[in-house]
């Protein structure tokens, strides 16, 4: 029998390593214990111009990936310019130079008309002479839906009735606008953009998500669609130490039970999606990774094997910087170790760019190198 | 230009810091009849008075040696009851006593006795009389306690929101025809050749604007930075001898306890934890400063004294989440030899024309409680110099909001506000918060809440741009303790950078560089709290602001 690949962490960077070790004709195993920074995610992928191979993966990732760069806009009315978006998110480059509806359905986080005035404002907006105007869509139904979170009123406004509701109501509002851009509302379980935008008959799409919103949300639900298309074996449980095992790893799980790996890519996030922690004071490291390695952390270049004050770290550095750039340090190959079959990518790497286009593309390279290890 | 150092005069006083006293002694001026400009380099309550323990107490700790003091104090308490009883709430404070047998009974008679002489004073601000507690009734009423306590002691005092009582006075001082300039320097202190002052030098540091105005009295009215502003007008830094006191407070939370329970420090000295707002505070130092005014934050030194003092008498505290830091600067009496918590808490007033410079005095030393006092010493030397016989009314006429009563369950069913807001919003504005509500009655739209910790509406970040000086999101935040709460602004300072900016006609993006100037400060002001738990909130934070701003944009805020 062989043994497979094992993927801790299924994060952007944990699915692209999976991804890659199934296209190279490899198994593997994706171990997944909860919701890390991807699931956090506002729906905008960062970073530099993307490869084919991560155009493919994002693709059926339900994210749009473009060859320029292209411009979305935030829920705090500002635009970025990006190479990826989630598909629900508006594109605006699409929309230079028009008329854009911001819809207003009287939430207290969204305030429609400021938001306007704002979009309309920025450098984008002025040298590409796009417009942007409130547009009143009636869609509360109680005081309830004005203070739900984001997340719960995107549960709420894709149930069947007020799905079909807001189509017939996106039909009669918003003339003489070219496309519609609402908040982070449009979809959970269904793609409700693409049925909206055909339904208006003009693209209608949202702003980035806020943490825990709906485009973290997506991104697990198609996250599942990808792996099984790929016959990449889901484990749910949490994973507490890769130990050595001859020339092989082993990853014991918080049960107790075993899974006896090739090689082990280590994408379980960053500090701030909890791959990485903070220890009170006394004997040992300041910072840890969420799980037992037989390999050391690195901050700022230095290994943390010994006692080490992160608050003097922090203080030296005047903020929290040093708690984001704590990882495992790895070679061009994504090998943590070299001695043993262990690889890390996605914000488990030392100082690395912390954005959704680094961890498909280091988490790619990481999945490719560790199929080689067969 | 060159101003005209033998008038006519532009006005009468000009008030240098925009503290508890120096916005205290501009609405005392403007309520006489004068004309006063007041230049605050930073905002107003920036400093000390917006970072003190926020009480307005009856000086318990003067009975035994000045108890002119105490009952001074605890008349002066009662006056600003009367004239902003939006802005006080009762703190009730326990003194515990520990351990057992003679020593243990000695030490509670002692602290009754002490207590009842304080009782005497006590009608004066509204305070109710001590109460002696054996051991079982305050574990009763605390049950958070450790183990051991053989008694204690009640007594009563008095909280405040330090800088909402700065921005009652400076606008109520504005509103009475006063000229107050926020984030502006004084650049120099104008003198004539017999050395008397005769005005300031000024610039905008955030349009670059500069200017002269020139009056018939000039008052450094700066706390700490006294010996700087002395030095703007050449005079040494031995004319305004203090001696700076650092002291910072922690911040929790939420309310952990029904009492302020008075706890021993490592090193002897009386440090509490105190149930403030809808927060616990832990507090206080007191540490000689030589550091950066404009930048006095929190060690993580400072926080572990604080902690291990309480933790003795309350452990729960170690399990409560810490949310913040205040750190401020008493512009303490100078003296030399004695630890910093054994000098004076007196105030006194310098007049310059001892060392050459007629019609500059200085302010220094004082407490937050005694503001108003100071400021009447301080505005009756003025009006005797020149010429005004108008009697002080600062005890009895009402600061903004503080004129009448409003039930903010009119707010609740006028407005459609929730109650907690309400009642924040009725605190902190008294009768105005029905200015704020015409605002969302107005624009229903400003009524949405934009921080929910505290919380805060728009109309009330609107209202404080426009009628209380703010000018960024910090400012703001000092005035409505917006982004204080649990979740470090992580879910308002960027919308209320958009809204600061809307209602300043400035771009987004510049709305987005005030909103990361507050979250940076913030942070920064968290760092001494960092421990497994605050990393977490902190990562989350970090995570919140790259969905918005994207990798690089945390530091430029560039879109």
């Amino acid at each position: 029998m062989t043994e497979p690949v094992v993927i801790v962490g299924g994060g952007f960077a944990g699915v692209a390593a999976a991804w890659a070790v199934a296209r190279s004709g490899g198994a593997a195993v994706l171990l997944t214990d909860r919701a890390g920074a991807s699931e956090l995610y506002s729906g905008i992928c960062d970073g530099d111009a993307p490869s084919d191979d991560v155009s493919a993966l994002a693709q059926s990732l339900g994210l749009v990936i473009t060859p320029e760069l292209g411009a979305v806009a935030t829920r705090e009315g500002l635009i970025r310019r990006v190479y990826g978006r989630d598909s629900a998110l508006l594109d605006l480059e699409e929309q230079a130079g028009k008329q854009l509806g911001v819809v207003d359905p009287g939430r207290d986080d969204w305030d429609g008309e400021l938001l306007a005035r704002s979009f309309s404002a920025t450098r984008w907006a002025r040298s590409t002479n796009t417009r942007f105007r409130c547009v009143a869509l009636p869609l509360l139904k109680s005081g309830a839906e004005r203070r739900m979170a984001p997340y719960d009123f995107a549960r709420l406004l894709e149930t069947p009735e007020r799905a079909a509701e807001l189509a017939r109501t996106l039909a009669e509002v918003g003339g003489g606008t070219d496309a519609l851009l609402f908040g982070p509302w449009l979809g959970v379980e269904r793609e409700l953009a693409a049925q909206l935008s055909s339904a208006a008959g003009r693209p209608v799409g949202e702003t980035a998500s806020g943490p825990g919103g709906v485009a973290g949300a997506r991104f697990g639900r198609r996250r599942e669609a990808v792996l099984a298309a790929h016959r990449v074996e889901l484990r749910a449980g949490a994973a507490r130490a890769v130990e050595e095992r001859g020339s092989t790893l082993s990853v014991v799980l918080e049960d107790g039970s075993a899974l006896a790996a090739r090689a082990v890519v280590l994408a379980i996030g960053g500090f701030v999606a909890g791959g990485f922690r903070v220890n009170d004071g006394g004997v040992g490291s300041a910072a840890s990774a969420s799980l037992e390695l037989p390999i050391a952390l690195t901050l700022e270049g230095e290994l943390m094997d010994r006692a080490t004050s992160l608050a003097g770290q922090i203080a030296r550095h005047g903020g929290f910087e040093p708690l984001e750039a704590l990882g495992l340090a790895v070679d061009e190959r994504f090998a943590a170790s070299t001695r043993l079959p262990l690889f890390a990518c996605g914000d488990a790497q030392a100082g690395k760019p912390r954005t959704v286009l680094a961890a498909l593309s280091s988490g790619i390279g990481a999945g490719r190198a560790a199929a080689g290890v067969f | 230009m060159s101003a005209p150092a033998d008038g006519p005069f532009d006005r009468d006083v000009i008030v240098i810091g925009g503290g508890v006293n120096g916005t205290g002694v501009a609405r005392d001026c403007a309520l006489r009849g004068l004309t006063v400009a007041l230049f605050e380099r930073n905002d107003i309550a920036f400093g000390a008075s917006g970072n003190s323990s926020g009480m307005i107490h009856g000086g318990p700790r003067y009975l035994t040696n000045d108890p002119d003091v105490t009952y001074s104090s605890c008349l002066d308490s009662g006056h600003i009851q009367h004239v902003a009883p939006h802005l006080l709430f009762r703190i009730p404070f326990l003194m515990p006593v520990f351990g057992s047998g003679l020593g243990a009974r000695i030490l509670l008679n002692g602290y009754d006795a002490f207590f009842s002489l304080y009782d005497k004073y006590q009608p004066l601000k509204r305070g109710k009389p001590h109460v002696r507690l054996a051991g079982d009734d305050l574990r009763r009423l605390e049950p958070g306690l450790v183990g051991g306590v053989f008694g204690g002691v009640t007594f009563d005092e008095w909280g405040i929101d330090g800088a909402r009582l700065c921005i009652a006075n400076a606008v109520d001082a504005v509103e009475r025809g006063a000229r107050v300039h926020v984030h502006t320097s004084v650049t120099e202190i104008l003198r004539r050749d017999d050395g008397s002052a005769y005005g300031v030098a000024y610039r905008n540091r955030h349009t670059g604007e500069i200017g002269r105005v020139t009056a018939r009295a000039v008052v450094n009215a700066t706390g700490a930075w006294a010996p700087i502003t002395a030095g703007l007008g050449g005079l040494e830094r031995t004319t305004t001898p203090i001696r700076p006191g650092k002291g910072i407070h922690v911040f929790l939370d939420r309310r952990l306890t029904n009492y302020a329970i008075m706890a021993s420090s490592i090193d002897g000295r009386q440090v509490f934890l105190m149930p403030w707002q809808n927060m616990s505070v832990l507090g206080t130092t007191d540490d000689d400063y030589y550091g950066d005014l404009d930048d006095v934050i929190a060690s993580r030194d400072e926080v572990e004294y604080l902690f291990q003092a309480v933790e003795r008498v309350f452990p729960a505290v170690r399990s409560a989440r810490a949310i913040g830091t205040w750190g401020g600067v008493r512009p303490t009496l100078y003296g030399w030899g004695g630890n910093e918590d054994e000098l004076s808490r007196e105030h006194r007033i310098v007049d310059h024309a001892e060392h050459r410079a007629d019609g500059l005095y200085s302010m220094i030393g004082g407490k937050l409680a005694s503001y108003r006092l100071f400021s009447e010493e301080m505005t009756d030397l003025l009006a005797k110099r020149l010429g005004n016989d108008r009697p002080c009314s600062t005890h009895s006429s009402p600061l903004p909001g503080g004129a009448e009563a409003v039930d903010p369950m009119q707010l609740v069913l006028d407005g459609g506000m929730e109650a907690v807001t309400a009642t924040r919003l009725e605190y902190r504005h008294g009768a105005r918060s029905l200015r704020v509500l015409e605002r969302m009655q107005r624009n229903p739209r400003e009524a949405a809440v934009v921080c929910p910790c505290e919380p805060v509406t728009e109309a009330e970040i609107r209202y404080a741009v426009e009628h209380e000086l703010a000018a960024t999101v910090d400012d703001v935040s000092r005035r409505t303790r917006l982004g204080l709460g649990s979740c470090g602004g992580m879910r308002c300072a960027l919308r209320c950078g958009r809204i600061v900016a809307d209602a300043r006609g400035l771009s987004p993006e510049q709305g987005t560089k005030l909103s990361l100037a507050f979250l940076n400060g913030a942070r920064r002001r968290r760092l001494s709290l960092l421990s497994p738990d605050q990393a977490r909130q902190e990562a989350l934070s970090l995570a919140s602001l790259r969905a918005e701003l994207g990798p690089d944009g945390q530091r430029t805020g560039d879109d």
